[in-house]
């Protein structure tokens, strides 16, 4: 008998013996409302999240803002923009490259599908990456989030994500970091050293 | 000393006084963090029961669970295995990079294989195994095994890793920076990353109904190995499966304030289909645990995200550190744990507690940890597994408190023996007297005092 078909055997016998004992079977547990009153303006408390996480959130009129910003802090070095509105992008070179050639990127702006007040958290699909490993590489990232995407807590962001259609996504949250050093934290373990938000 | 034993070995650290303190205050400092972190949430207790229901849920109905996983990561192009032991998951881990002629492989921080041993059994087959979370990376090079689930490398200070980096890193000698060590270990594993030909990483949930499993780290290393490897391989026990997406909005917000006290991890990755021209492995292990399931006392022990938080509460786990557990999960959750995988071998650890119920409390799923620990005892001692000088202890104990009149004579042979010899109770062979002064005994017993003193009140 192979592997599976042991383990499998195992534990329909434990679920058996489970629902014997307890008479009915338990039924899949209904998720409640959460509060989020306590949060207060999502939009403030969002950005104070930010800072909390050692990133800055700046809110802004306009893209030309944003790429005024780039063209200041990173003359001259490698970024990467795939954003939704195309005139701004240059992602040609990079969306069909090896991973392995984004080593050198400075710095990356990306697209968030939503964020979260109460902790910070942005929410990028594969899509928004241009490639997975670009948020996760770079060493400086930047993000544009709309200011009415943003939301209160991460039960309002998974009624909108419950259903995937893509192959990868992921929550960010801050640059990256550790306290693996006796507790004392460090931003730029392995990815982003910084990390700053645009809100339009 | 014919096996490891928690007492003995707590003597590494505790008989470094300044140095017990020093462990037993970061620590502390950790919990600190999470009660911040957690008294900022009003719904805190209703997260904590949603959690556990979720997980009783899962504990239930496994067997359905896993095959819905199973049937929609095959869908979603992963291949699936399945492994009953250890040794069958570092085969199959073996199986697959030696396939693909792997070399070097990355790996970010999984409980799971340090259980089966994976790392040293890849060496001896010739791979280069490089941990990458950085606390793990310190104790690869130094040859040690994790002290913590969530720090690996807790027990150590600055000064100890300066000197580890200087002798594998070539960073300065003396120089003891937090932020230059992680600079420099981060330079040194971009490399690897770089040149790594698969990437192996844990699972901190999967999803029945989508297929896909999340790993959380605030590094960012599993998602530099997996995005940038021709090759992931990820490896769950049975019991990480959760039914839905949605339940993540739960897990999530409790497992980092449970860990360290942040809102969240500052990376949550849902992994579903490779990336195209990659190929994505899920491992499932089961390794005791469907055995561990049938047992109707123990089983909810299963329902651990392993955060962290009964640890980091632990008086005992804070003064004795994670060494002194002798397994891979040390801490109260190691302790009703390792029972199941080796009653004989582990049956000191469920003693190394004081019963007081901190991790229980804490614990973001509401697992009886000490209820738990007071069980095994019980069977322990029935089974004769406790120590010789625990089980005539407990012996001598239930003879004098089942014999009035013997507990009475007892008593007034104590005080006297205390006030006339105290060297033979304030000496080194009483564990109780270790870092303890010994009271000074009463004249008299409350007993006989209150017998001269009821008329004449
Ligand atoms: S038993 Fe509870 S508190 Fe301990 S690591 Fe597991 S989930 Fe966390």
């Amino acid at each position: 008998m192979s592997s599976r078909e042991e383990i499998l055997g195992r534990l329909q016998l434990a679920a058996k013996e489970q629902k014997r004992q307890a008479n009915n079977a338990m039924i899949q547990p209904v998720l409640p409302e959460f509060n989020k009153e306590y949060l207060g303006d999502k939009v403030k408390k969002f950005m104070e999240l930010i800072d909390i996480l050692h990133g800055q959130a700046m809110e802004v009129s306009s893209l030309k803002e944003v790429k005024q910003y780039i063209d200041k802090k990173y003359p001259g070095q490698r970024v990467f923009i795939n954003i939704e509105d195309a005139e701004y992008n240059n992602p040609e070179e990079w969306q069909n490259s090896d991973p392995h050639d984004l080593e050198d990127i400075e710095f990356a702006l990306f697209h968030g599908t939503l964020a979260v007040a109460e902790n910070g958290a942005i929410w990028f699909t594969e899509e928004q990456m241009g490639q997975r490993v670009a948020p996760y590489i770079c060493q400086q990232m930047g993000v544009l989030i709309k200011k009415e995407t943003i939301l209160h807590t991460m039960a309002e962001a998974y009624e909108i994500l419950k259903d995937p259609t893509l192959g990868f996504g992921g929550f960010i949250a801050g640059p990256s970091k550790t306290a693996d050093i006796e507790q004392s934290l460090v931003t730029g373990a392995h990815g982003p050293r910084g990390l700053v938000v645009f809100i339009l | 000393m014919s096996q490891p034993n928690h007492a003995n070995l707590a003597e590494k650290l505790t008989k470094d006084t300044k140095r017990t303190d020093w462990h037993n205050n970061s620590i502390w400092w950790v919990r600190q963090n999470r009660d911040k972190a957690v008294f900022g949430i009003p719904d805190w207790e209703n997260l904590r029961n949603t959690a556990s229901s979720i997980k009783s849920y899962m504990l239930e109905n496994l067997h359905d669970l896993l095959l819905e996983f199973e049937k929609n990561a095959l869908a979603n192009g992963v291949q699936v295995h399945w492994a009953a032991d250890a040794k069958e998951h570092n085969e199959i881990v073996h199986g697959i990079l030696s396939k693909r002629a792997v070399k070097k492989m990355v790996k970010s921080k999984s409980m799971l294989t340090e259980e089966c041993g994976l790392n040293h059994y890849l060496e001896d087959q010739g791979i280069e195994v490089i941990d990458t979370d950085l606390g793990e990376r310190i104790i690869q090079l130094r040859h040690e095994p994790p002290s913590h689930i969530v720090a690996p490398a807790i027990h150590l200070k600055r000064e100890d890793i300066s000197e580890t980096f200087h002798e594998h890193l070539g960073t300065e000698k003396g120089n003891i920076d937090p932020q230059y060590l992680t600079e420099a270990a981060r330079q040194s594993l971009r490399k690897d990353f770089l040149s790594a030909d698969a990437a192996l990483t844990g699972v901190n949930f999967a999803i029945a109904d989508t297929g896909e499993f999340v790993v959380c780290t605030n590094e960012g290393n599993a998602d530099m190995g997996a995005h940038l490897a021709p090759v992931h391989i990820a490896c769950m026990g049975l019991e990480k499966i959760i039914p839905k997406r949605e339940h993540l909005g739960v897990f999530l917000r409790v497992l980092a304030r449970s860990s360290t006290g942040q809102a969240i991890t500052t990376y949550s990755s849902h992994f579903r289909k490779p990336r195209p021209g990659q190929e994505m492995h899920i491992v499932l292990v089961d390794n005791g645990r469907s055995r561990h399931i049938q047992k109707p006392k123990f089983k909810d022990a299963l329902k651990c995200i392993r955060c962290g938080a009964c640890m980091n509460t632990c008086p005992v786990y804070r003064r004795s550190g994670g060494h002194s557990y002798h397994v891979t999960v040390p801490g109260p959750i190691g302790s009703i744990l390792a029972p199941n995988a080796d009653l004989k071998k582990n049956s000191d650890l469920p003693f190394a507690s004081s019963l007081c119920g901190a991790c229980s409390n804490v614990c973001p799923v509401k697992i009886n940890i000490h209820e738990q620990l007071y069980e095994w005892r019980q069977i322990i001692t029935q089974e004769g597994h406790s120590s010789t000088g625990k089980t005539i202890g407990m012996k001598a104990m239930n003879f004098v408190l089942s014999n009035p009149k013997v507990f009475e004579l007892g008593g007034k042979m104590g005080r006297t023996l205390m006030r006339t010899v105290p060297s033979l109770v304030n000496n080194s062979m009483n564990p109780w007297y270790k870092s303890r002064e010994m009271p000074e005994p009463p004249k008299e017993s409350f007993k006989d005092w209150y017998r001269k003193n009821r008329n004449n009140e």
